[in-house]
């Protein structure tokens, strides 16, 4: 049987705690201690203690001001939890950021205080449309900053021998603009011309043609050939070729290409380009075989070396070869200018030379000496016997003891006017030895005349061209 | 005439007869070209591939 106490108040004996009753329920004054409290209903007024057992709190329970305390313990936060506007708090801190980290545009900020920058670049481009300026430029691959171009005339300014040149053939090196030669086998069959290259940025270019009609069907190899003293210091280094070419309507190669632009060297000294052809290079070793496709419009290709000119070079040929086919139109040409080699692996800007510049360098390997009729005078002679002997100036120091050419000169008395006059093959005295490769003057004997031993006459051109004497000592 | 020939080309002494010196070179007949017998020259190294060849300069005069 149920039983119950109705009462109003219980009071410890003590009288502190009690406990008293009410409709609402009961109000308890003093500590109360459980081993649980179950509530079903809200627990009200404020707590507090320790609140290391508050866990699995409901993040929706945890609302209002979060209590100025220190975040070193936040630890392992997702980075998709933290979003919004960071505050704006000093980057010192910020050290040893992995640079894959550091992607996205840059802020536009001063770059002064990029200093000790050092090697970091690395292998990046550093591009700017603004000034550089530094204290110094010191490349590292690509070496001097001017004189980069080692080609002889690229540009195709200096012409000596004439502006249109035909080929012989037969394996021969036959000259064209200076310091460039075609070659190819057989008999006659096209010619070098000096054309017009402003809309590549030049004055001149060289055109390569097959005359028009022609049906022979040689590979045609327009090249140039650097000397020992030019290839040293090239050894050890990948080389950039660069170069304009278009094209005739008519070019007749298969496939519209320069089939084999080409740079080799050799470990014999000062190699002849013709000899390269013919396989006579000691250790001839191919850099470089690019195949360009010309258009009619005019295009800059660039080539880099498979592989660094070698420590024994001493020879080194740059050419151009293709073949043409079937007969040709009045168009079978390509032309070609610009042509730039340099150390590195990129192509800089063609590096124009002034004509006086490039026309010296070229003499070094050819020089003429113009005159008509017997206006050119050599040079007082002295005769020996009736061979008139006199002191060629020439204008730079030529690579190698030359051939000479003249057809035709005269002596004249100081006493008696004109004297004498011969076409006899002029000779280089110092045929057989004594040349000093430095001399501005060579010493040339003019056979065929009728002189009185050790009198000095007056020695002057007899030419039917413009042409009085030539010097060659070309490759 | 061969394409090639050597010159024997001489220095004298005051009487204007006596050879004193003689250097040669090769003269290419056909271009008319004076060729130093120097081992630089291209047209040097042309004669001797000429010479390899088979062909014989005509000797100096």
């Amino acid at each position: 049987m149920a039983s119950e106490i109705r009462v109003n108040k219980i009071t410890h004996t003590a009288g502190v705690g009690t406990i008293t009753t009410s409709a609402d329920g009961i109000v308890v004054a003093g500590i109360v201690t459980a081993a649980t409290v179950v509530a079903s209903g809200s627990i009200t007024g404020e707590h507090h203690g320790n609140g290391a057992n508050l866990t699995n709190l409901p993040a929706g329970n945890l609302t209002g001001n979060l209590p100025a305390i220190s975040a070193a313990n936040l630890t392992s936060i997702p980075a998709a939890n933290i979003t919004g506007t960071l505050p704006a708090i000093s980057a010192a801190n910020l050290t040893n950021v992995p640079a894959a980290n550091i992607t996205g545009t840059l802020p536009a900020i001063d770059g002064s205080n990029l200093t000790g920058v050092g090697a970091s670049f690395g292998n990046s481009s550093v591009n700017t449309s603004g000034i550089i300026t530094a204290t110094a430029f010191v490349p590292t691959s690509q070496t001097a900053l001017t004189h980069r171009n080692r080609i002889i005339n690229g540009a195709m300014q200096i012409w000596q021998r004439g502006t249109t040149i035909n080929s012989q053939g037969n394996g021969q090196n036959d000259y064209t603009a200076d310091r460039w030669a075609i070659g190819h086998n057989n008999s006659h069959m096209a010619a070098v011309s000096q054309s017009n290259g402003t809309d590549a940025g030049f004055e001149y270019c060289a055109r390569v043609q097959r005359d028009s009609g022609n049906s022979q069907t040689d590979q045609m190899r327009f090249h140039t050939a650097l000397e020992a003293k030019d290839v040293i210091p090239l050894r050890g280094h990948f080389l950039t070729l660069s170069y304009y070419a278009r094209k005739g309507a008519d070019y007749s190669e298969a496939n519209s290409k320069i089939t084999g632009v080409r740079i080799a060297s050799g470990e014999n000294n000062d190699g002849d380009p013709n000899a390269y052809s013919g396989g006579h290079w000691t250790n001839a070793t191919t850099l470089l075989t690019g195949t360009p496709t010309l258009t009619t419009s005019w295009q800059r290709f660039t080539h880099l070396t498979i592989n660094p000119v070698s420590s024994a070079a001493r020879s080194m040929i740059i050419e151009f070869r293709h073949t043409p086919v079937g007969t040709a139109g009045s168009n079978d040409w390509y032309e070609v200018t610009g042509i730039q080699l340099e150390i590195g692996p990129v192509a800089t800007p063609f590096e124009h030379r002034t004509y006086t510049d490039e026309i010296q360098r070229c003499r070094r390997y050819f020089q003429k000496f113009s005159a008509y009729g017997d206006h050119h005078h050599f040079g007082v002679a002295r005769a020996e016997s009736n061979t008139a002997r006199t002191g060629i100036v020439v204008h730079v120091p030529m690579r190698a003891l030359p051939t000479i050419a003249c057809n035709g000169h005269r002596t004249f008395r100081g006493d008696g006017g004109y004297n004498s006059e011969s076409t006899s093959t002029p000779a280089m005295i110092y045929s057989g030895a004594g040349w000093d490769a430095d001399s501005n003057i060579y010493t040339v004997d003019f056979p065929g005349h009728s002189l009185v031993h050790n009198r000095m006459y007056c020695l002057m051109s007899k030419t039917t061209s413009t042409t009085a004497l030539t010097l060659d000592s070309e490759l | 005439m061969a394409k090639y020939r050597f010159r024997n080309h001489h220095s004298y002494e005051d009487d204007g007869t006596t050879i004193k010196s003689t250097y040669q070179d090769i003269e290419d007949t056909e271009l008319k070209l004076g060729i130093p017998i120097n081992e630089g020259n291209r047209h040097y190294q042309q004669y001797l591939i000429w010479v390899a060849d088979g062909n014989t300069a005509d000797p100096a005069s």
